[in-house]
């Protein structure tokens, strides 16, 4: 499988947010500008992004951009352009954190519209918070991206129900892709799409 | 209709859902193995972790202990 570690910034601050990239996961996440969060500013700042993206480069992980906004996107399409993040861009729109963007579908569909526009070679995915998780793999499956699921954004079924576990929110985004006739991909299939080596890590 | 294969990534834990929240939030590093296996068993090749513990506080040092 794929193994991603998150550089977010709810549980560390500054240099530290990198301290696991030395382990050389397969990606790891990258947020390129700043926004707010339910407590706090999220803070991205330029030299901080820069610092994260070259130890990256470094240990030859691919980032994962999480995409807080729609200035995000356009700030990942430059870094991609002038090579400080190498390769094909893979964009991950977060939506529904409180403070930060709301899960609304016309700027869904508009930040597709963008990725495609700005880096046509890009994939992309989307993962919505608390109860709109569902809300948007919906929309990412029927829109032909990759979506996210698990514990970390929900821990719901529905109002009255607390999810069993992550493997139960993957199944019921498995019954969404076959209720649009898209298979899962396997993790041969998610390498190659990610541009990843096929070398399976025991 | 769009038929290309859909990953689906499953973030299995981070530093803000809690045993409070719901108890299946796997927080230890068995658990995070064994909610990750059983993710990845039920279709989800991606997964990505948060944090890992140390002493139940999240870290993001690269080291669990």
């Amino acid at each position: 499988m794929i193994i991603q570690l998150s550089t977010g910034g709810r549980s560390g601050a500054g240099k530290t947010r990198g301290g696991m990239l030395p382990l050389r996961p397969d990606m790891a996440s990258l947020s390129v500008g700043s926004n707010n969060f339910p407590p706090r500013v999220y803070e991205n700042p330029p030299d901080l992004v820069d610092w994260l993206a070259g130890e990256m480069r470094s240990y030859g992980i691919k980032p994962e951009i999480e995409a807080f906004d729609l200035s995000h996107i356009h700030q990942a399409a430059a870094m991609n352009k002038d090579g400080r993040i190498p390769g094909q861009l893979y964009v991950q729109f977060v939506m529904g954190v409180k403070n930060a963007l709301p899960v609304d579908r016309d700027v869904f569909d508009y930040y597709v519209k963008t990725v495609k526009r700005l880096t046509p070679d890009a994939e992309w995915c989307a993962a919505g918070i608390g109860r709109y998780q569902l809300t948007v793999n919906d929309w990412a499956i029927a829109a032909g991206g990759h979506t996210r699921t698990g514990l970390e954004d929900n821990v719901r079924l529905d109002k009255d129900t607390l999810a069993p576990s992550n493997a139960a929110l993957v199944a019921r985004t498995a019954d969404l892709c076959a209720a649009y006739d898209r298979p899962v991909a396997t993790w041969q299939q998610a390498r190659q799409i990610l541009g990843l080596s096929q070398e399976q890590v025991a | 209709m769009n038929q290309t294969p859909c990953i689906i990534c499953v973030a299995i834990t981070g530093s803000v859902p809690t045993k409070d929240n719901n108890p299946a939030v796997p927080i230890t590093v068995t658990e995070q193995i064994e909610s990750t296996h059983a993710a990845f068993a039920a279709g989800a090749p991606i997964a990505m972790s948060a944090t890992m513990m140390r002493r139940r506080h999240p870290t993001q040092s690269g080291s669990a202990n």
